[in-house]
């Protein structure tokens, strides 16, 4: 080979080489999203055009007939006097209560800052540091807005990360307001990672004397007694509605049973001293929040909770799929939302969790437009599983658990028990039932009737006066079909790689996915629809092709589930979550317990509260509660509708389904036991039906708990015992009227 | 990733239950396989105890557990914490008060603690190498330090747990022995060792024991015998010993003669979703009943006194996630007169508290009545348990065993059946059978004799004969009842298939077919005496890997022997003597499998014996197959059958290493190309 054809050959190799890096290059620079964009798109209010606002120390900025509120034009914090209580909150403690402090320099500085942030030298930092007013050379300016309140701007010099946010005094409290346009950092770092703002608004000492608790939304809600006599070494830390799996590249699987497991249903979260409280609300950018509760001495001596807002977050950059080797980063895409907190301030007899319940009750009939429930029947509300799949001689093969005809069978039965407004959800009614590979769902099974003999059911239920209510998944698949292609229309993890193989659909398919699905349950007469998995995953899309961040999401399934109250009648979701309640709307599953994290001291009905008489929402299945007696009766102190579950076929037949995990709902064995539970409970739930709680106590097995001029007191017990001079037998119920 | 999908699946269908009524912990039943099911909460968190404590006089905070290590529950319900960090002995009650403390000058770094029946506390004083006696209020009365005897010169005698049996006998855990426990009187008397594990060794290591001289097995097949790792002795007096880092045996139940009862058995869990099982803790309660704690898994496993797995609970601490039920490092376990379970926690330095569930309390008082031989008085238990859980395999035991006393032979064998109790089963099958007999006997002996008298008119009065030889012109046909004769003329058959018109290539394959087809039924005809699984969870991969990549490697072995020991047979010739030579699984298997559902496991051997035939012939007619296809000598034959036998083996060992040496190489690949994407 001669000497030029080798030099040439050489070069075609390095430009080969240089084509493929350049190539590479671009392809990343694709999944490198400047940042995640979100709908809707808010208008916002640059500095340039506002009027600065000068001043010395503690100044008075604004005040109404319930609030004055004070701002410190040195750092930016803040005081707030209630008239009503007389009281006076500060986002800093005071000089007497950190005097008691023992913290080193950095959470001194932490303490006394109402900005506190984390930032990383570099993407690939492992560990961020902690920046706060004091420690950064901090340059602050602010702003008078136009319609009222005030714009208070940080430029912090050591890092040159920027944080405001606008304060607004409200008939509540206050409002803070951090437009996107006022948190920034720069292209080549130190990168800004999360910030809190009044991390310790309301912050008590408990050895200065203060009385009280934490208030977390932990399960149905959870309150943390402040008490000297015990410590912890960690705090709570909780992602409102669940963690984003998108940044889970790859975790073993009881590391992703520990991320699935319970998870924050409502952004809220509160501190009561004393004879007040400080209830704070995330009402907007709550997907990228985490609620963090901190009893004294885990990082400071103070009691203190509040809200960290993510604005980039750190993955595993998977290097080898197999054993799951790799290193972490941050992201280079940012979360450029809006965020908002709404501080209510309460005091007196509304100063206490239930003060708290109830505000956040008028908060949501305001935001979602509820409107009261009708007193009516307690629907008789069963479950009945089709088939799943499970492993054959010669392959998978279908099990039929109930087919369309026995299910129509357990309807002729309960009418002729005499059992009205009976509501029936189908699962695994599809091909393949429960192990259905979506999107290619359709038709019903053949096994159980096929699509005949669903109509037949349908119209069979119709004419006992039953809703027919099918339970269909427009959230994820399990492969390609019917025009979805894993790559264009499934949620892309952090990585880039479509998450978990293809698995959760975008925001975009799903919704295309029930356009183009609902008219199909409707042609085959569903009074309804369980979307399954609706709202459970709220994920960050970086398919690059249309990224979308979470709220982004969030706000696409809120808008999914109008359409759906809309089109298919009767909703129910699944999972609880906050961000999906609407007129019309019914909850499955909701927590009848707390979950048992060793910090909390008292599990209570917040959400059950909060939403009763205006969100029906139901207890888990009957047939799962571990205590039925005693499960039943604590969700009828918390307005939780019953709910059972049913198969035709003996349960012992359903061993080694693929993916239905029932263990005892054989129709033959259970129906009277269902019957004459129903029976017991359904005219305390048509009493309470309708009516918001307006008290609750709860002492030891006993609860009494005030549905308007209802009380229902409850005996969680086995032995017969009295509460306000009521006798309650074990295990029952009493209801008084007036 | 198909373990995520699971998950997630799991979490859709099931409407997200786990996300809000149960407690932070998943519950399972188990299969006879152990196998975990998903079920309802079994046993209910009641809230954690010990990193906080009080005095029970005045109510002012005291120091909480630091390090914990050991817990005993007396028979008072008195609660007994080794605090080893803070160097001494709690007594807590169940609302956290500190009832005594014991030992505060006198030991150091104690990590377990045992409560006599009358009162004195035992203490395992580890950091003083000593076990130490308390009075039941707190007294020191003595200590025992390491024996003087020669037999423990190699011995170091640190105990970590201590126990007593109904003569008063000390049995001390020693932190790395492995001799097993340490027998002691109470004055401090060597009495010897007991219950030493046996040293796991590989196949490659058992092979070598047997060229190894001693010395060269002393000093490279030092194998250490692992330590037990925590042990209890039980009120009927077996002692139970838990043991990490073993193959086998993780469980054992240990009589007198220190024999397992438990017969060495693997008690892992058998699920992709579970690590492999590290027992930290045990014990038993008055009824039998054995609780332990697995670390890797986060559980508490329940086994009934016969070890079957009953339920599980718990998960594994990840991240901050601490709740109760959710365990960080489980070192401890004791159980109370309610059944309530508390489990000590370091990383907690607590103790998780848990009370059973109505449902538990069935399947307790269910399983103790059981053990009681209170059969009868535990259907209620029975029958609750499985109105709310029809998958717990101990109660449809129960209630066959309640049908089989009263007589009802076939409901007790459905429920058996469900039970996947075999052994159970074939007792009431013989019963039933016998039953069956008595009813049928003047029948079935009737048309019996009728028959043979027929036979004898057919066959000795008229003369006639019987042939199966089709007559007609249909040549497969003709061949394949040709083929059967290899069952008495193996050698000439063999020829005529291999060599001759009657076999071919195309014939052999349809041969395969029947006997891959065979296999099948069988499995699917077998009685459940003798198959439990039938054809459930039958895995066609595994079915062609166990059935036919045998065949298909011995006929390649054969080939390749065969091309350098100057072997005559091509590889289509090897094929179709070989498949020919199954000739007897597929002729007989049925007819076996058929029998088999008349018999019942007391004569396990009738059925053994027939297998056992059946097989040996197939080998005989491999031989023959090998010699009449290579031309061999019968010398030749059975040297190169050996032969064969390793390149069988080597083949196998060169595509296991093949299949690891690609996946290597797209695990190679597919993390260098996603570097480069990411690094790039």
């Amino acid at each position: 080979m001669s000497k030029l054809k080798k030099t040439a050959l050489t070069l075609l190799g390095l430009v080969v080489v240089m084509g493929l890096i350049i190539g590479l290059r671009a392809f990343n620079a694709r999944r490198g999203l400047p940042y995640l964009p979100s709908i809707p798109v808010d208008i916002l209010i640059e500095n340039d055009s506002l009027r600065p606002l000068t001043g010395q120390g503690l100044e008075k900025l604004t005040e109404n007939d319930n609030f004055i509120l004070w701002l410190n034009f040195d750092c930016g914090n803040i005081e707030l006097y209630h008239r009503q209580a007389g009281y006076t909150w500060r986002s800093a403690p005071s000089e007497r209560e950190m005097a008691l402090e023992d913290s080193n320099e950095l959470w001194m500085g932490n303490l006394q800052s109402p900005v506190v942030f984390t930032f990383a030298d570099n993407l690939y930092s492992m560990i961020p540091r902690l920046g706060n007013v004091h420690n950064q050379n901090t340059w602050m300016q602010i702003f008078e807005l136009p319609c009222g309140g005030t714009r208070v701007h940080y430029i912090f010099g050591a890092t040159g990360i920027e944080i405001g946010f606008d304060l607004r005094l409200t008939e509540f409290g206050l409002t803070v307001d951090v437009p996107p346009n006022l948190v920034t950092d720069n292209d080549i770092g130190p990168f800004l990672t999360e910030f809190i703002i009044f991390p310790f608004l309301g912050a008590t000492r408990s050895d200065a004397g203060d009385t009280g608790y934490l208030f977390l939304p932990d399960g149905p809600g959870a309150l943390v007694h402040f008490d000297m006599s015990r410590q912890f070494n960690h705090s709570f830390v909780e992602p409102v509605y669940g963690h984003d799996l998108a940044y889970i590249t790859d975790v073993n699987t009881g590391g992703l049973n520990q991320l699935l497991g319970p998870m924050v249903h409502f952004p809220v979260y509160g501190v009561h001293r004393n004879d007040h409280s400080l209830m704070g609300i995330i009402n907007r950018g709550e997907s990228l929040a985490d609620i963090i509760g901190n009893p004294a001495y885990v990082q400071t001596g103070f009691n203190s909770a509040h809200a960290r807002f993510s604005y980039r977050r750190s993955f595993r950059v998977i290097t080898n799929a197999q054993t799951g080797e790799g290193f972490f980063r941050f992201t280079e895409a940012t979360f450029n939302e809006y965020r908002s907190l709404h501080f209510h301030f309460l005091t007196g007899e509304d100063a206490g969790w239930m003060g708290m319940a109830q505000a956040y009750r008028r908060h949501l009939v305001e935001k979602y437009g509820l409107a009261r429930l009708p007193q009516e029947e307690l629907p008789f509300t069963v479950s009945i599983i089709g088939g799943d799949m499970t492993q054959g001689t010669l392959g998978n093969q279908f099990v039929s658990a109930t087919t369309f005809d026995q299910a129509a069978d357990m309807l002729d039965f309960f009418h002729d028990q005499n059992i009205g407004n009976v509501n029936v959800i189908l699962y695994g009614w599809q091909r393949r039932g429960n192990s259905v590979q979506s999107p290619n769902k359709y038709p019903a099974a053949r096994q159980l009737g096929g699509n005949s003999g669903l109509r037949r059911l349908i119209s069979h239920g119709e004419g006992l006066g039953h809703n027919i209510i099918l339970a269909d998944n427009f959230s994820t698949i399990t492969q390609a079909g019917r025009g979805i292609r894993l790559r264009r229309d499934t949620v892309h993890n952090a990585q880039g790689f479509t998450l978990f193989g293809g698995w959760h659909l975008s925001a975009t398919a799903s919704q295309g996915m029930f356009d183009r699905d609902w008219p199909r349950l409707e042609v085959l007469g569903a009074h309804g629809v369980v979307p399954l998995g609706f709202g459970g995953f709220l994920l960050t899309d970086f398919n690059a092709n249309a990224p979308l961040g979470r709220t982004g999401n969030m706000y696409a399934a809120q808008e999914m589930a109008t359409q759906m109250q809309e089109q298919a009648g009767l909703i129910y979701f699944s999972w609880p979550q906050a961000f999906l309640v609407g007129p019309e709307v019914r909850f499955l599953n909701m927590p009848l317990e707390g979950t048992y994290r060793i910090m909390l001291d008292e599990t209570v009905p917040f959400y059950h509260m909060a939403l009763h008489g205006y969100v029906q929402y139901y207890a888990p299945q009957f047939t799962r509660m571990s205590e039925p007696r005693r499960d039943m009766l604590r969700a009828l102190a918390w307005g939780a509708l019953p709910n059972f579950e049913l198969t035709y076929v003996a349960s012992e037949d359903l061993w080694g389904l693929m993916n239905t995990h029932i263990y005892s709902t054989q129709f033959a064995r259970r129906r009277y036991e269902f019957v004459d539970e129903h029976n017991r409970f359904a005219d305390a739930f048509y009493l309470i039906s309708g009516r918001v709680i307006t008290d609750y106590e709860e002492v030891g097995d006993l609860i009494r708990v005030v549905f308007e001029d209802i009380v229902i007191y409850v005996n969680l017990g086995t032995e017969s015992a009295e509460f306000n001079g009521v006798g309650i037998p074990g295990l029952d119920f009493v209801v008084v009227e007036g | 990733m198909r373990k995520m999908i699971g998950i997630l699946f799991f979490l859709i269908f099931a409407g997200g239950v786990t996300v809000s009524a149960e407690p932070p912990y998943p519950s399972f039943s188990f299969t006879e396989g152990r196998e975990p099911i998903f079920m309802q909460t079994v046993y209910q968190p009641v809230g954690m105890l010990g990193q906080n404590l009080h005095c029970s006089e005045t109510g002012e905070r005291v120091l909480g557990l630091n390090n914990p290590t050991g817990i005993y529950i007396d028979r008072e319900n008195r609660i007994f914490v080794a605090d080893r960090d803070n160097h001494r002995v709690v007594q807590i009650d169940i609302g956290g008060a500190l009832i005594q403390e014991i030992g505060v000058d006198d030991l150091r770094l104690p990590e377990g603690v045992y409560v006599a029946d009358n009162g004195d506390i035992w203490v395992a004083d580890t950091g003083h190498n000593r076990v130490v006696r308390f009075s039941s209020d707190g007294n020191y009365l003595h200590s025992i330090t390491q024996p003087d005897d020669i037999r423990l010169q190699h011995t170091l005698f640190i105990p970590i747990d201590i126990s007593m049996d109904l003569r008063g006998t000390l049995f001390i855990l020693l932190r790395g022995s492995n001799e097993g426990i340490m027998m002691m009187s109470q004055e401090g008397e060597f009495l010897g060792f007991f219950g030493r594990n046996r040293t796991p060794l590989t196949l490659v290591e058992r092979l070598l024991r047997f060229i190894y001289t001693e010395e060269q097995i002393r000093t490279n097949l030092n194998r250490i015998a692992p330590s037990p790792t925590a042990m209890a002795i039980g009120h009927e007096g077996f002692i139970y010993t838990a043991t990490q880092a073993t193959d086998s045996g993780q469980i054992k139940q240990l009589n007198v003669n220190s024999e397992d009862l438990f017969l060495d058995e693997d008690f892992q869990i058998n699920s992709p979703w579970f690590n492999p099982i590290a027992f930290t803790a045990i014990t038993v309660t008055p009824s039998g009943m054995i609780y332990v704690t697995d670390r890797a898994n986060g559980m508490v496993l329940v086994h009934n006194n016969r070890g079957e797995l009953l339920v599980g609970f718990g998960q594994s601490l990840f991240g901050g996630n601490f709740r109760v039920g959710v365990f960080g490092d489980p070192v401890g376990i004791a159980v109370d007169s309610d059944y309530q379970v508390f489990v000590l926690d370091r990383v907690y330095n607590s103790i998780h508290v848990f009370s059973p569930s109505y449902f538990m309390l069935n399947l307790l008082a269910g399983v103790e009545r059981q053990l009681e031989g209170r059969h009868l008085d535990a259907r209620d238990n029975w029958e609750e348990v499985l109105q709310h859980n029809a998958f717990v395999r101990t109660a449809h035991a129960g209630m066959g065993l309640i049908y089989y006393r009263e007589g009802d032979f076939v409901t007790a064998m459905g429920y058996m059946r469900n039970a996947m109790d075999q052994e159970l089963y074939s007792q009431a099958r013989w019963q039933q059978r016998i039953v069956v007999t008595r009813r049928y006997f003047p029948i079935v002996a009737g048309v019996g004799v009728g028959l043979f008298v027929l036979w004898l008119v057919w066959a000795k009065v008229l003369r006639l004969k019987l042939s199966f030889v089709p007559k007609g012109q249909n040549r497969w046909l003709r061949d394949f009842v040709h083929a059967m004769k290899i069952m008495r003329h193996p050698s000439d058959t063999i020829y005529a298939v291999t060599y001759g018109r009657r076999g071919s290539i195309a014939k052999a394959l349809v041969w395969l077919l029947l006997y891959l087809l065979t296999a099948i039924v069988a499995m699917g005809l077998t009685s459940f005496s003798f198959n439990a699984a039938g054809l459930q969870g039958f895995n066609l991969i595994f079915f062609l890997v166990t059935n036919l990549l045998p065949v298909l490697v011995w006929v390649l072995a054969g080939y390749l022997v065969g091309t350098i020991t100057k072997g005559q047979g091509k590889l289509s010739h090897i094929f179709i003597s070989t498949v020919y030579a199954l000739m007897p699984f597929i002729l007989l298997r049925i007819p076996i499998a058929v029998l088999s559902l008349a018999l019942t496991r007391a004569e396990l051997g009738i059925y053994y014996f027939f297998v056992g035939i059946m097989w040996a012939w197939v080998f005989i007619l491999q031989l023959m197959a090998i010699k009449e296809a290579q031309g061999y000598f019968l010398g030749e034959t059975i040297k190169n059958t050996v032969w064969m036998l390793f390149v069988s083996a080597m083949v196998v060992v060169f595509g296991v290493a093949i299949y690891g040496i690609g996946m290597q190489a797209w695990s190679f690949m597919d993390g260098f190309v996603r570097e480069l994407i990411n690094l790039v």
